[in-house]
């Protein structure tokens, strides 16, 4: 049967080869119980945390870690780069704060709206530029980002600008009000699991295969008959969609957005974390974004530039050193054990 | 070979800026025979592929798949039609075994649809499609290396492969791209071999390739090109001893 560990072969380092039934059964045990372990941690864990800071770091993690596992379909599934993403969480933020603030619209529906606007802006950039190829597309993701930071900030009238969104209220789902940062963390894990579900069922159904091949050989693939550029539309406008997502929930966390929250710096950080963790992986996108977002909110607490250094000085190790992160090293030993 | 034939390709011509690499090129390609390319460097032979497989467009010219216009149509499209092609430096998924390569081959054949995505398929469904899988790894004979990286096998292993992914979409017409290129004496026999194979389970094979041996001793029918126009066109024997095709491998009598 295929397990993403097999599709993600050709990024997992030049050594690692496909595993043969049994090693894979062996790893196999050791994986659930590292994901019901996880899974503890994640639910029982804060429940121990008492400083408020703390609470609030998590929350930032959980927000990151919705919008990494989204990029991750573009930069791990299809091997592309993109660098628009904070732009696309904008997008989500804004249409969610607006239509709550002055439609009327609920929490849910505001959220569910966020969403649906930015896998429209995906389908309408992704349809025509990802018939370019590589280099061009990480150009065009790039200038979106930037272009829709524009947009935030000119745009007065609906955005109110560069003055920001003030007010936007606490989420409410059925009468309760997600206030506290507890409770808010619980409403970010939620969707931090629905976004992994769907992203462990493109990894393992026929759509992950398609886009594995895509990656792999897209010639051949089309010679099979794998619409291409279908599934490659389809896998951008997802990943917008969760960025959509993870920017309505950033919305109704922080109660105020302004253009400087989705700027290319923060693209960028994500780009940074999927490479960290480990991408085309499902577990990468949650250890990247722990690590990156802790050691930042740490330095922010001194000095916000050595920060913006050791961001770039990580990027170029990876890159050098660990170009599949820190899964990629896991498995590299996982490998050596099992031989 | 009576009834209308697989394939129909009318004034195919294709242009490269000044230079003409495939001009006003006509044939016919019936059900269940094996066709062969062959030409010197540099005849456009791989331009032909490329224009009937879809890859790339013609200038001019009509490429018609049983009875229907397949100009101009997107290559994956024609690829879901029924004709699957190889290509010439062998493309594989390189990083992937063996195995998930033939896979991905199958892809047409793996049912799809959004309530699959979210409960997966069937125990019937995928016990079905990993029997198919099974049977082209066994009919191409790479079952002792299923798990191994496809980039990382043997150049003859390679191209067997090869031929396993474009199996895979269980095509009508097999399009195969130098299939005995690089390969030695043994390799070639079992490549044959293989194509024989899938020409009698009833598809139809249209090969291109340098080894003239091979060529003439699988073919049916041998379409001989120079220049981007096609010279000859015929059973392999009457082909061999036409004055054209000697000429356009060995040059022209010096008077």
């Amino acid at each position: 049967m295929s397990t993403p560990h097999l599709q993600v072969a050709k990024h997992a380092s030049a050594t690692s080869r496909p595993a043969e039934p049994e090693v894979r059964a062996a790893t196999g045990h050791v994986k659930r119980a590292a994901v019901v372990f996880a899974l503890l941690v994640a639910v029982a864990g804060p429940l121990f945390v008492e400083s408020t800071l703390i609470q609030h770091f998590l929350v930032l993690i959980g927000i990151n870690v919705i919008l990494v596992l989204s990029l991750d379909l573009v930069v791990g599934m299809l091997g592309l780069s993109a660098l628009g993403h904070a732009g696309f969480m904008g997008i989500g933020a804004y249409t969610s704060a607006l239509l709550v603030m002055n439609q009327g619209f609920s929490f849910l529906g505001g959220l569910a709206a966020g969403t649906a606007m930015a896998t429209f802006f995906g389908v309408l950039i992704g349809y025509p530029s990802l018939r370019l190829g590589g280099h061009f597309f990480v150009v065009v993701t790039f200038i979106v980002g930037i272009v829709f930071n524009l947009l935030f900030t000119n745009l007065v009238e609906i955005t109110k600008g560069p003055m920001g969104l003030p007010g936007i209220p606490a989420p409410e789902i059925g009468g309760y009000v997600f206030q506290d940062k507890l409770s808010y963390y619980y409403l970010v894990l939620a969707f931090i699991l629905l976004v992994l579900f769907i992203k462990w069922r493109v990894h393992v159904s026929r759509m992950g295969r398609a886009l594995t091949a895509i990656r792999e050989e897209e010639d051949l693939a089309r010679a099979v008959g794998i619409r291409s550029h279908r599934y490659k539309v389809t896998a951008f406008a997802l990943s917008t969609a969760g960025a959509g997502m993870a920017g309505a929930l950033y919305a109704h966390y922080l109660r105020f957005i302004g253009p400087a929250s989705f700027d290319f710096l923060h693209s960028f950080d994500l780009f940074v974390m999927n490479l960290l963790g480990g991408k085309g992986t499902l577990l990468g996108p949650i250890i990247g974004p722990a690590l990156l977002t802790a050691i930042d909110q740490a330095s922010q607490l001194f000095r916000p530039e050595p920060a913006r250094i050791l961001f770039g000085v990580c990027l170029i190790l990876i890159i050098i050193y660990m170009p599949s992160g820190i899964m990629g090293l896991v498995r590299l030993l996982d490998r050596r054990k099992a031989l | 070979m009576s009834g209308r034939p697989m394939l129909r390709v009318e004034g195919l011509r294709r242009q490269f800026g000044g230079f003409v690499a495939v001009d006003d090129v006509s044939f016919e390609h019936h059900h269940g025979e094996i066709l062969g390319l062959v030409g010197p460097n540099g005849a456009g032979k791989s331009t032909i592929f490329n224009l009937v497989s879809g890859f790339i467009r013609p200038t001019a010219g009509k490429v018609e798949y049983r009875g229907r216009d397949i100009t101009g149509m997107d290559f994956q499209e024609i690829a879901r039609l029924g004709i699957a092609r190889s290509f010439q430096l062998n493309k594989l998924f390189g990083g992937l075994s063996v195995e998930e390569n033939i896979r991905i081959g199958c892809h047409l054949h793996e049912p799809a649809g959004l309530r699959r995505f979210f409960f997966g398929q069937g125990r019937r469904a995928r016990h079905a499609f990993e029997e198919r899988v099974e049977s082209i790894i066994e009919h191409v004979g790479v079952q002792e290396l299923r798990y191994q990286r496809a980039d990382e096998l043997s150049y003859g292993d390679q191209k067997l492969l090869g031929i396993g992914v474009t199996l895979g979409s269980d095509p009508d017409l097999v399009m195969l791209d130098e299939p005995f290129a690089g390969m030695n004496q043994t390799e070639t026999l079992r490549c044959a071999e293989l194509v024989r194979g899938i020409a009698k389970s009833g598809k139809s094979v249209f090969l291109v390739d340098h080894n003239m041996r091979a060529i003439m001793g699988i073919c049916d029918r041998v379409l001989v090109l120079n220049f981007g126009k096609l010279v000859a066109d015929g059973a392999p024997v009457e082909v061999q001893n036409n004055p054209a095709v000697i000429e356009s491998y060995l040059g022209r009598r010096a008077c």
